[in-house]
């Protein structure tokens, strides 16, 4: 599975969060097929294929997946709790990306199989940075697992 | 009686001349002595009638009686009175005989003899002192243990007992050794180890309800009879006659052990308070650190968008003649349309947004302090008319809200003793949510009322001390599951595209409600609205 192709999934429900992603994926010439659910539910729907999201033209599966913890409707800890128990899917990298610090939201994190753990920067400037890591280690070196059924 | 020797003796015999021997005799041994002769019946009667004599020496062949017989009257006039018989007449079968009657000693009327008077009445006299201070103090101390209420007893090595003093069997209400024999009996057993030194046991009985006395104190005895009877028992083993037996102490420690019983019983009142205690403050000490904890993740997220979107502006100020690359891929119409936008509007729409947020931090800080502000105020119960409440709010956000169609249906309400601001602040919150989650119907409907109405069926059970209060809307509704998360701080049943809010209202809500003691829930499907109940008990403190 190649990130190029498959692209990435963000679960954000700030639309401000949201707007200002894009904008730091922008500045980093990140140019990878990004689709956006807003809520857990909405997640879990999208990566089931079902509901709204059974059209895996316009729905693809991606290859990795940009989460926030705290989510309306289902948390992001339920969602990757559900996720890692589906045979295949389980597959696909999870980065936490949150505003949480706590010690106890990591944890939490990495026990439901979170793949890393990343907090919200409070500077624009820091987001930037933290997309150009994403986009160095994970879209450019990481290597993918077969997903696709 | 002190003394040591005898001052007033007794002198009974017919012959003159023996009576002064002895006199004579008498004063060579003890100084100042009265020696009161008695010489017939008659003499002899008004002697022991007046029982003043200490010693008695009596001759065996009298005219009128013999030695046996006056020694039968003074025991039986004075029976520790040492007696002695000085005699050339009896026998050795009388002495015999008048020794296994009581006599003390027998002195035979010889010249040879009549120095051993002398220390027969010397040595009887010493042995009667002795035996005197033996029972004298025997008594004493008899005396002094019934005072103390403290039991004595003697046991066999099986624990069956022999002897028990008035003390134990008052202590065991019964008056006989057998019946306190039969309740010891027990706990004797346990007891008795006679290899082994003194143990000590503390037993509970059920003491006696044997009610064969006849004096008056039966009153006491029952009352004492109604609780069980707590015994301290000491026994040591100890060799009489080299008989093993069992000597002991039983004291009642009834009060005592009561006294323990109701420190224990404080103390785990107190033990129990202190956990409950223990638990309160666990509970709000993790309330608060839910509070902190939550405080810093949201309070932080507007401050960081406006770091991010004044970053934008000041690209978008810095190079204004740069189109801007077009918004990857998005499914927001909010980004498709600004894709559109020019450079001046994109400059306004940042500005607006850093505006917003901005706003948004000062609503949360607000609600925030209104929170901990609930959580501190005192409550102060008076008698609240609710639909005075609901009627002034109602008109309040009717025209706040100019453009939207509002169907109202608010029944009587009661009048219920609650604190009238916090209360406010409740149906406020739930109207203001009301209004909220119906903004996107074209006809809003809210109903107001109480379950008491039987009208309604709610799937929580109704108790009868409370009265239910209920919020309903046509609204977007929300997931039964979420329906106990939407109490919580900064939980929202919907994204803030579709709602906006501080994700403290319901929060806000319980936590007034459950200051009253009361409940709080929700119930709501998707898009087919929500209802919020809280309830007020009827009773109020």
């Amino acid at each position: 599975m190649n990130p190029y192709n498959s692209g990435l999934l963000l679960v954000e429900d700030n639309p401000n969060d949201i707007l200002l992603f894009q904008r730091a994926l922008r500045k980093a010439k990140l140019d990878i097929p990004l689709n956006i659910v807003q809520d857990g539910e909405q997640a879990v729907d999208y990566l089931a294929g079902q509901s709204r999201y059974t059209n895996r033209r316009k729905y693809p599966l991606p290859a990795l997946i940009l989460m926030d913890i705290r989510l309306p409707r289902k948390s992001g800890l339920e969602v990757l709790a559900w996720l890692k128990s589906q045979p295949i899917l389980c597959r696909i990298p999870v980065i936490v990306f949150t505003s949480s610090e706590e010690i106890v939201d990591v944890n939490q994190a990495y026990d439901s199989g979170a793949n890393s753990y990343l907090t919200k920067p409070v500077s624009f400037e820091a987001l930037e940075d933290i997309v150009s890591s994403v986009k160095e280690y994970w879209i450019e070196k990481n290597r993918y697992p077969l997903t696709a059924s | 009686m002190s003394d040591s020797s005898p001052q007033t003796f007794l002198l009974i015999d017919d012959n003159p001349n023996d009576r002064l021997l002895v006199k004579r005799e008498l004063s060579k041994e003890f100084d100042r002595i009265t020696v009161r002769e008695v010489i017939d019946q008659k003499q002899f009667d008004i002697a022991l009638s007046k029982a003043n004599f200490d010693f008695a020496i009596t001759d065996f062949q009298l005219g009128w009686t013999n030695g046996l017989k006056t020694l039968e009257a003074i025991r039986i006039a004075k029976p520790q009175c040492p007696v002695i018989m000085f005699t050339n007449t009896g026998t050795q079968e009388i002495a015999v005989e008048a020794m296994k009657s009581g006599l003390d000693d027998y002195v035979i009327k010889s010249p040879q003899h009549f120095v051993r008077l002398r220390q027969a009445v010397r040595s009887v006299w010493q042995q009667y002192q002795t035996q005197q201070k033996a029972t004298d103090l025997e008594q004493r101390l008899q005396a002094l243990l019934n005072q103390l209420d403290v039991g004595i007893f003697r046991a066999d090595q099986s624990g069956q007992l022999l002897e028990a003093n008035e003390a134990l069997l008052n202590m065991l209400n019964v008056r006989s050794l057998l019946a306190a024999k039969a309740i010891l009996s027990q706990p004797l057993s346990a007891v008795a180890h006679p290899n082994e030194a003194s143990r000590t046991l503390e037993v509970s009985i059920q003491p006696s309800t044997e009610q064969n006395n006849t004096s008056g104190n039966t009153a006491k005895e029952t009352a004492k009879g109604k609780t069980a009877l707590w015994l301290k028992i000491i026994a040591a083993p100890n060799k009489v006659n080299s008989q093993e037996i069992i000597d002991g102490l039983v004291e009642d420690i009834t009060a005592r052990k009561q006294a323990e019983e109701s420190l224990s019983q404080l103390n785990k009142t107190l033990e129990a308070q202190v956990q409950q205690r223990t638990q309160q403050l666990e509970r709000i000490n993790q309330e608060l650190e839910l509070f902190a904890y939550s405080v810093s993740h949201d309070l932080q997220a507007p401050i960081r968008q406006i770091d991010g979107f004044i970053e934008l502006l000041r690209t978008a100020i810095s190079q204004p003649d740069q189109q801007q690359i077009e918004d990857t891929q998005s499914t927001l119409t909010e980004n498709q349309a600004k894709q559109t936008e020019t450079q001046q509007s994109k400059i306004e729409h940042y500005f607006s947004v850093i505006l917003g947020l901005t706003q948004q931090s000062t609503q949360m800080i607000d609600a925030l302090l209104d929170f901990s502000r609930t959580g501190r105020a005192e409550i102060v119960y008076e008698s609240v008319d609710m639909n005075q409440i609901v009627s002034r709010l109602r008109s309040l956000i009717t025209d706040s809200h100019p453009t939207r169609t509002i169907h109202w249906q608010v029944e009587p309400l009661p009048v219920v003793k609650c604190d009238r601001a916090l209360i406010t602040i409740v149906w406020q919150n739930l109207i203001e949510n009301a209004i909220k989650f119906t903004q996107s119907k074209e006809i809003t409907r809210i109903e107001i009322g109480t379950i008491t109405d039987s009208r309604k069926d709610s799937l929580a059970p109704i108790k009868l001390s409370e009265i239910v209060f209920f919020v309903e809307d046509n609204g977007i509704g929300f997931n039964p599951q979420q329906s106990e998360r939407i109490f919580g701080m900064f939980q929202q049943a919907h994204p803030q595209t579709i709602a906006k809010g501080t994700g403290i209202g319901l929060a806000n809500v319980k936590r007034i409600i459950s200051r009253h003691r009361g409940r709080t829930w929700a119930e709501g499907e998707v898009g087919q609205g929500a209802t919020v109940y809280f309830s007020l008990p009827v009773h109020t403190p």
